[in-house]
């Protein structure tokens, strides 16, 4: 007796979803741990923070020195607004490194030009390998300025030869083009102030597009109003208020951002920096930086801090969003795979036994299996193996799902640091929250497995990211 | 497999929520907007009326009086703790007799006498920014939340008693590094009113530091940061003494002190120093040489140079540099040293633009 091939299609595709299915509600549990970590330390953070004499900070002699690493690479046209825009953060013993990384065009030349710069001779220990240095500069009008001109190596090597010239005890790690919020330095490092244990702290990067921008700072918050970048608003909120404020908790904190974190000097430079033969070199470093803490008994926390702001121009064109979606999926199968022995090795701790396995299994993971589960549904309707109503029903559930855990996120954003003011911006974070499952999530799921190829491939070319400019992207404020 | 009415509940419960979330969401924006215009007028009217009757000496009138009680305490508390940073002297006393006044000051007690240690802090909070507290702070110098100790040695600058720097000084060795920052941050700015105490705590370090715990080294060693911002003369004595203390990092320190007050007994020990065994306790010993010009010392530096610790040639070769003519001498003689460390470090510091004004060396 034979049994027909549609069966036996039919039953593997049965199979299949429900394997899919106990994943999907395995990830959601872990969503929502993550959620309620995120509430529990929010509430934590709102219990400390009132009534702080934050201001005090600025004239403590005991404060930590920070300096900002700036590394432009062809970024004439912003560089100087960008430069001002961090000399008058709020903090009062602040070094400001830029490494110009080879620019072809007039980057130097606008240093030069806006900040009067004299040539300096440096005595540094040369502890990590990088590109030729081929001057250094000090700004004659504000001396906390130094300007570094290499040849041409990528941001890691611009990024490590900074860390060798700064002076800081801490380092910040901000893009050309990131908008830091005038106090957001005081907010950062507190934690470094509170516990020894703390390697690493990250704020919260949000997208200025829609947003109204004066002097290189972010006046009036405003919900995005095309497609593309309010998406990634609501995604950008759900990343960070939840899934890094919830790792705070659970002390699986594996990512700080490229674009704007604050780190001890002597651990990177313990460390050789960033690593310049991967994209994903801002997740790559936290890995190494954590494990050699574990290693050798050192600081090892990495923390998130809610209402530290940077913010950033999310890209507004599919073809470059897809580039950078895919080139962090790549980043993050790279990581994952040089450092594979920590997965479940108990002697990494949190790290090993939480963070890794949740970022291999639902970061990684994650966009195969909702891929695989996309074409069972198609092959299932297709072939008769599914009961339509019930497929349409456990849509709307996967949905719902979702749906209110990105509305709690919005909440939280509301009752704890809120930032868009009007009525009219909830309802378009609302709308977008809305649309974001049609076409959008399926869309970030095939970037995210181009990632991967790319990553089976060994591609870790970086790919150019067009900008639209703040001027632009701001709109005109309301009347 | 899952049944069908269960789904159904689920996808009702998860509407359910949604609808919860998103109603709550958008009602704190309205209520938010309500409060700002309800309360916004209200907190101009009793900033004016603070402003210009109440700290202007005169008192104020008991109608105006009356209205500022009615105000809802957290409005209150918001008026008198956006006022106080601005204010100092006179109109700061002014300020706390207010605050008093209104009973914000028995509130900040109760606070502080609180189960729960937010509340403690709060109460923390308000005596900094207000002023008063006497009586209960103190209290929280031995607080269990390390928020709330940091917070007692903020408060504790404007109130230097003998007892309340003892408590800062014991903060220095507390086991929370926040609580080290703040007290060391307190004692900064207190000034030369802790000189007395700092120079007890470090004799008392030398006498028998041996048998203390390492919790408390370290607090010596934030001791140490101190004195040498202050650089009072009279840590002449201890500073002596701690270079010859058993701990590396003390030694260091000491030698930092050392540099920034001089003294030929000073010079003599900072210079033995230079043959210790430990690179940080060398190199802390040439840049305070370095810093005071000492210029018999440049033949023993420029021994130095052949040092196998970068820093420490860094430092000798900035500190034979700042001896001037005789340091340049033998920095030129070093250029042809057999040791290429040494011919190398020598050349670097050759190289260095003049170091005044902005153009100093990285």
């Amino acid at each position: 007796m034979t049994v027909p091939w549609s069966d036996i299609a039919a039953l593997i595709l049965v199979r299949l979803e429900w394997a899919i299915l106990m994943y999907f509600v395995l990830v959601n549990s872990v969503y929502a741990v993550l959620l309620l970590g995120a509430g529990w330390e929010m509430l934590w953070y709102a219990r400390q923070v009132p009534g702080e004499g934050r201001w005090h900070l600025l004239s403590s002699r005991v404060a930590p020195r920070i300096s900002i690493l700036v590394p432009a690479y062809n970024e004439a046209v912003t560089i100087g607004e960008s430069v001002r825009a961090l000399l008058a953060l709020c903090y009062h013993d602040l070094e400001i490194v830029v490494v110009n990384d080879g620019s072809q065009d007039t980057t130097l030349a606008v240093l030069q030009e806006q900040f009067d710069l004299v040539p300096l001779h440096p005595i540094y220990q040369r502890r990590i390998d990088t590109e030729l240095m081929r001057g250094l500069y000090r700004s004659h009008s504000h001396p906390n300025l130094l300007i570094i001109d290499k040849e041409h190596g990528g941001k890691a090597d611009a990024l490590n030869i900074g860390l060798q010239l700064a002076t800081g005890e801490l380092v910040c790690v901000v893009d050309a083009d990131t908008l830091i919020e005038t106090d957001a330095l005081l907010r950062l490092v507190r934690p470094f102030l509170m516990r020894r244990s703390v390697l690493a702290v990250g704020g919260i990067v949000r997208v200025v597009n829609g947003a109204v921008v004066r002097g290189g700072q972010v006046v009036l918050p405003r919900a995005p109003r095309r497609a593309l970048a309010g998406f990634q608003v609501v995604e950008y909120l759900r990343g960070f208020l939840c899934g890094r404020l919830g790792w705070n908790l659970l002390g699986g904190n594996l990512i700080i951002s490229g674009a704007f974190g604050l780190f001890r000097r002597q651990a990177l430079i313990a460390v050789q920096g960033y690593a310049r033969d991967t994209v994903g070199e801002d997740m790559e470093l936290v890995f190494r930086l954590r494990r050699r803490g574990y290693e050798t008994q050192g600081p090892h926390q990495v923390i998130y801090v809610p209402d530290s702001v940077a913010w950033t121009e999310a890209p507004e064109l599919l073809r470059v969003l897809s580039r950078q979606r895919s080139r962090w999926h790549c980043g993050l199968s790279d990581t994952l795979w040089r450092h594979r022995r920590v997965l479940l090795n108990p002697r990494y701790g949190a790290m090993g036994l939480v963070g890794y396995p949740y970022f291999f299994f639902v970061e990684f993971l994650g966009p195969m299996v909702e891929a695989m589960g996309l074409v069972g549904v198609v092959a299932g309707l297709l072939l008769g193996a599914l009961d339509v109503p019930f497929a349409l029903l456990f849509f709307l559930g996967a949905y719902g799902y979702d749906l209110v855990f990105t509305a709690c996120i919005l909440l939280f954003e509301e009752v704890s640091l809120h930032r868009y003011e009007g009525m009219r911006d909830r309802l378009w974070l609302l709308l977008w929250m809305l649309l974001e499952y049609f076409g959008y999530r399926q869309l970030t799921v095939l970037w995210r497995l181009c990632g991967f190829c790319k990553f089976w491939r060994g591609r870790t070319d970086w790919g150019v990211m067009k900008r639209r400019g703040f001027a632009t992207a701001a709109s005109t404020p309301p009347r | 497999m899952i049944s069908f009415t269960l789904l159904q509940h689920i996808v009702l419960v998860q509407g359910i929520l949604l609808a919860v979330s998103l109603g709550l969401f958008f009602a704190h924006g309205l209520w938010l907007a309500w409060y700002k215009r309800r309360y916004q007028l209200l907190l101009e009217r009793a900033q004016a009326i603070i402003v210009t009757v109440g700290l202007g000496g005169t008192a104020l009138p008991p109608t105006e009086y009356e209205w500022l009680c009615a105000l809802p305490v957290r409005l209150q508390i918001r008026l008198f703790t956006h006022l106080a940073p601005s204010l100092s002297g006179a109109k700061k006393q002014q300020l706390t007799e207010l605050a008093r006044a209104l009973g914000l000051l028995a509130r900040a007690a109760t606070r502080c006498r609180s189960q729960w240690w937010w509340r403690r802090l709060q109460g923390a909070r308000l005596f900094t920014l207000l002023g008063g507290g006497e009586h209960v702070v103190p209290v929280l110098f031995l607080d269990r939340a390390a928020l709330v100790r940091a917070q007692a040695a903020e408060w504790a600058v404007e109130h230097p008693t003998p007892a309340v720097i003892n408590a800062l000084l014991l903060l220095l060795g507390d086991a929370e590094s926040l609580c080290r920052f703040a007290a060391q941050d307190a004692l900064f700015r207190l000034g030369p009113l802790v000189a007395e105490p700092l120079i007890h705590l470090l004799g008392v370090y030398h006498r028998v530091g041996h048998l203390w715990p390492r919790r408390m080294t370290a607090g010596i060693e934030t001791a140490l940061e101190v004195a040498v911002g202050l650089a009072d003369a009279r840590f002449f004595s201890p500073a002596l003494t701690l270079c010859h203390s058993a701990t590396p990092d003390v030694r260091a320190l000491a030698a930092t002190l050392l540099g920034a007050l001089g003294g030929r007994e000073g010079v003599e020990v900072l210079t033995a120093l230079l043959d210790d065994d430990v690179p940080e306790v060398r190199t802390a010993a040439a840049r305070a040489l370095g810093k005071l010009r000492y210029r018999p010392a440049a033949a023993a530096l420029a021994t130095l140079l052949r040092d196998r610790a970068w820093d420490v040639r860094r430092e000798v070769g900035l500190a034979l540099r700042s001896l001037g003519p005789p340091g340049l001498l033998f920095l030129h003689r070093s250029l042809q040293d057999a040791d290429r460390f040494a011919a190398d470090m020598a050349r670097h510091v050759l190289d260095l633009p003049d170091m005044a004004g902005p153009k100093a060396p990285v």
